[in-house]
């Protein structure tokens, strides 16, 4: 199995005011292709600053992110950008759709981005990923016009049209009611079984927790314990 | 990221979208921009328009498209006269002559007409130049008999005028001008000087009319501004010209061409003048006599003004018309005084009726203009080294300029010829050089260099500042009547021809071409060939030789851009705040587009599409309307409201039209405005972090 990603002693600092709050205390953890990993912890803890560092969207404080074999710390805006755009899908809590695009639109903004496919590539991409999540009658829709679930659908759609290496996730579920997270988290879980794509997600929903198959708690911005299911349960001092 | 057609596509889409998702604030942002570039269509189409038009004014009443003058001058040429008062000194061209055949050898010049602009006061007879007039003819006939009958009554004004000086003397304040004034007329009033009259006509007939008559009252000094030019290819070259009254001063002769409106305004007997503007403001203006309180009091004014009518009246046509107008107003009695001013207390009721009779009835007992066509107008004025001259000079004709009848711009300037204008201007000729010698030697003053014979001729112990001080019927010298009389002898008979003209002096000359749009480059040309052949003369454009009024049009320009600039720096702060706003209202939205991937410069270019959809849409929006009322204008015309406008409209109405270019200015203006306005709050935009997008919340 390949590392997707590696952390080495990362630590994360936030200013307040005067006061540094650490978010991120010396933190080591590496994933490997094709897990399907959550990231759980009460609030506070850190785990969206932990996502935050895999999703390039942060660059640690000290020590070392590695995503795709690409170090993080030593990119600049623009090449973390395109590492983003080419490596790493996102869902977000709260769906985060361009409330003026059409379901299809948000799904294919992404592939525009990159532009790498002609029209008719895109759109069968597109029809492709959309058929997958189950919203084809929707393609014409507005996010204000579909629902909770619906939109976290195609959240996840426009994150795996790309074909990412990893799929991050912060908290998914969070916004919806415990059926439709069910039902999203065991999307995920298919797309992860079917396709081999790496699942990044935090949560501190316990349901959700369950479903995965390698879980990581964090705990004061520390990784205080951690679950495989096909390993026996390791619990960090 | 690249930008295919498609990611282009897809922002232009957003950029759209967004607008509409924003409508109530896009409304106001666009509604401003539209605004904005109504105003720059219509702005610039107007102006533009206004300029042709004026133009158009300028170059075919007497501007020409280029004007030529001395390449010393100290003031720059201004021919509708410059911001300050007071004759500017534009030097002179000396060498005309030269420089026109230069020139018109060069293809692209159609005609180059030499002028020069001065002023002079006009005396134009009152009661005792018309006696004197008739005296002259008389004498000239050699109708003893006649000019003893018309000696009589002159000397009988003359003894009236002594009384009423007397009578002014006592209430003066500067006594010795009237002592001065009536001394005079007591030397006209001694049997000794009619004595001589009989002996020596002209010099003495000529002392009555420059030093008496101008004391006698109801002489109003007018003053003419005048324009000397060879008359024949001044007429030929602008296509505007046209004679109203009389002839064309025959070629070869000396003459004057009034202008109309001056011929009107100032000329005309006031009584006939101020029912004519009455009746121009009833008609134009539609007011009242009743309601307008101005044309109430004009009207009272104009009945106190009755002697003017009734004095002119020969006691025969005095009684016929007394009888006309007492059928007329239906009264049985009342001398003629009282029955002309009944008459001109006219109301709105009675108003044309009485118009009308006047013309038929009243108009033709009187001199109904102070000089009639074909009569001698006396101009004088200062010559450019100061001294007063005296000329006396036919009227033609009246002319006016077409479509610019009402421009005072326009109808200020009278024509006269250019030798006239020369003996004025105070250019001596050979012949009259000869004249001044012979003159010389007559009072014993001998060699004189030709710079300071004016100085012997009319100055002697007097300066400018002397001439300026006191009036200038004062200058009382033997000599200056001498010459004048003889002056006008030669004057009248002598004929000049081509080459007199030509071998002049001008102060200036307009130039033609035969296609307008070469103005630039014949102005270029002007200076090579002043550089080639040294011919000192130095050549400007209509606009600048226009002085203020071609200023005018910079100035109307200036303004115009700076409420467009005001306009348009309001939309630039309203658009930049909006925007702002409306950053700060999609930071979640923009994170997140950047978390997906998307670089900052797309967000940059997100940004400005959007506005720039704005800009174009309301821009052309804007375009269209200004457009279409510069049409409507276009096919109704503007009235021009004042008589500056007609002149500036080239006629009483401007046809305004609206070109590509103003459109596209109009465009390229409010885009640049939506993108600058943009440029910040874009930039804001591009500093959000995609962390942004991770937070929670909706």
């Amino acid at each position: 199995m390949t590392c997707v990603v590696s952390i080495e002693s990362v630590c994360k600092d936030y200013p307040l005011g005067k006061l540094v709050v650490p978010a991120l205390k010396s933190v080591d953890l590496t994933i490997e292709a094709g897990e399907f990993t959550t990231i759980a912890g009460p609030s506070g803890s850190g785990k969206t600053t932990l996502l935050n560092l895999i999703g390039c969207v942060d660059v640690p404080t000290s020590g070392s992110v590695s995503v795709v074999g690409q170090k993080t710390e030593k990119l600049n805006d623009a090449e973390l950008t395109k590492l983003r755009l080419h490596e790493l899908g996102f869902i977000f809590q709260s769906f985060n759709l361009i409330p003026v695009l059409t379901m299809f639109q948000n799904v294919e903004f992404p592939l525009l981005l990159q532009g790498s496919l002609n029209t008719k590539e895109r759109r069968s991409r597109v029809e492709e990923i959309v058929e997958r999540v189950g919203l084809t009658d929707y393609m014409k829709h507005r996010p204000n016009e579909l629902s909770g679930g619906q939109r976290q659908r195609v959240a996840i759609a426009r994150a795996l049209v790309t074909k990412p290496s990893i799929v991050l996730a912060d908290e998914p579920t969070a916004n919806l009611d415990s059926g439709t997270g069910q039902q999203i988290i065991e999307l995920m879980k298919e797309i992860n079984q079917r396709e081999q794509t790496t699942f990044i997600f935090s949560t501190h929903d316990h349901r959700v927790i369950e479903q995965a198959r390698r879980r990581v708690y964090l705990e004061d911005g520390k990784v205080s314990g951690e679950q495989n299911n096909n390993k026996p349960e390791v619990r960090h001092k | 990221m690249k930008l295919t057609s498609s990611s282009l596509r897809m922002l232009s889409d957003l950029a759209f979208r967004n607008l509409f998702s924003h409508w109530q604030k896009n409304l106001i942002v666009g509604s401003i921009m539209c605004f904005g570039t109504i105003l720059v269509v219509l702005g610039t189409a107007l102006l533009d328009s206004i300029e042709t038009s004026m133009s158009r004014s300028i170059i075919s009443s007497f501007g020409g498209h280029l004007q030529l003058y001395a390449k010393d001058a100290r003031d720059d040429l201004a021919l509708f006269g410059g911001g300050m008062m007071g004759a500017s000194d534009i030097g002179e061209l000396s060498r005309f002559d030269q420089i026109r055949k230069r020139l018109e050898k060069e293809p692209g010049i159609k005609a180059v007409v030499p002028m020069g602009i001065s002023r002079a006061s006009m005396s134009t007879g009152n009661e005792m130049d018309r006696l004197l007039e008739t005296l002259r003819q008389h004498v000239k006939e050699n109708q003893p008999q006649k000019v003893e009958k018309q000696a009589v009554k002159i000397r009988a004004v003359l003894d009236l005028l002594a009384n009423e000086l007397e009578r002014k003397k006592l209430l003066s304040a500067a006594p010795e001008k009237i002592s001065a004034e009536l001394s005079r007329v007591q030397r006209a009033q001694s049997e000794e000087f009619w004595e001589q009259l009989i002996a020596d006509p002209e010099t003495h007939i000529t002392f009555l009319e420059s030093k008496i008559a101008p004391i006698s009252p109801d002489d109003r000094l007018i003053y003419l501004k005048y324009l000397g030019t060879d008359l024949d290819r001044f007429a030929k070259s602008f296509d505007r010209f046209e004679i109203v009254r009389g002839t064309m001063v025959p070629s070869g002769e000396r003459g004057f061409l009034i202008n109309q409106k001056v011929y009107d305004k100032w000329l005309k007997n006031k009584i006939a003048r101020e029912l004519d503007e009455i009746k121009n403001e009833m008609e134009e203006e539609g007011s009242t006599i009743a309601e307008d309180a101005k044309l109430t009091a004009r009207v009272r004014r104009m009945s106190r003004l009755y002697r003017v009518v009734t004095y002119q009246l020969d006691p025969d046509d005095s009684d016929a018309l007394k009888l006309k107008l007492q059928k007329f107003l239906g009264k049985e009695q009342g001398d003629i005084n009282e029955l002309f001013q009944s008459f001109l207390t006219v109301d709105d009721k009675n108003f044309s009726a009485r118009y009308g009779f006047f013309y038929k009835e009243v108009a033709p007992l009187i001199k109904l203009y102070r000089v009639a066509i074909g009569e001698y107008l006396n101009t004088r004025s200062y010559t450019k080294s100061g001294y007063v001259k005296s000329v006396r000079t036919k009227v033609y004709g009246t002319f006016r300029f077409k479509g610019l009848e009402a421009s005072d711009l326009a109808g200020q300037t009278s024509l006269v010829d250019l030798m006239t204008f020369r003996e004025l201007y105070g250019a001596i000729s050979d012949e009259t050089r000869d004249e001044v010698k012979a003159i010389q030697k007559e009072i014993g003053i001998d060699d004189v260099s030709r710079s300071s014979a004016e100085d012997a001729l009319f100055g002697e112990s007097m300066d400018l500042e002397e001439v300026v001080e006191t009036d200038d019927s004062e200058v009382d010298s033997d000599i200056e009547i001498k010459f004048n009389a003889s002056l006008r002898e030669s004057n009248e008979s002598t004929k000049f021809t081509q080459d007199d003209i030509d071998q002049g002096l001008a102060l200036n000359a307009a130039v033609l071409l035969e296609n307008p749009s070469s103005l630039e480059r014949m102005l270029k040309r002007v200076a090579e060939i002043e550089e080639e052949d040294n011919l000192g003369v130095q050549a400007v454009s209509w606009r600048k030789a226009s002085g203020i009024v071609g200023q005018f049009i910079v100035l109307v320009r200036v303004v115009l851009y700076v409420i467009i600039s005001i306009t348009f720096l309001v939309a630039l702060v309203i658009i930049n705040n909006s925007m702002i706003m409306a950053t700060m209202e999609r930071v979640k939205e923009i994170g997140t587009i950047r978390a997906i991937g998307a670089q900052r410069k797309f967000v940059l270019l997100m940004f400005l599409m959007e506005t720039m959809a704005l800009g174009i849409v309301s821009g052309l929006i804007g375009a269209g309307i200004g457009a279409g009322i510069i049409k409507a204008l276009g096919s109704v015309g503007l009235p021009a409201t004042s008589k500056q406008m007609v002149f500036l409209f080239s006629g009483p109405r401007l046809f305004p039209t609206v070109e590509p270019h103003h459109l596209i200015f109009a465009s390229v203006v409010i885009l640049l405005v939506s993108i600058i306005s943009t440029l910040y709050p874009a930039l804001i935009a591009t500093r959000v972090e995609p962390v942004v997008a991770m937070q929670a919340g909706e």
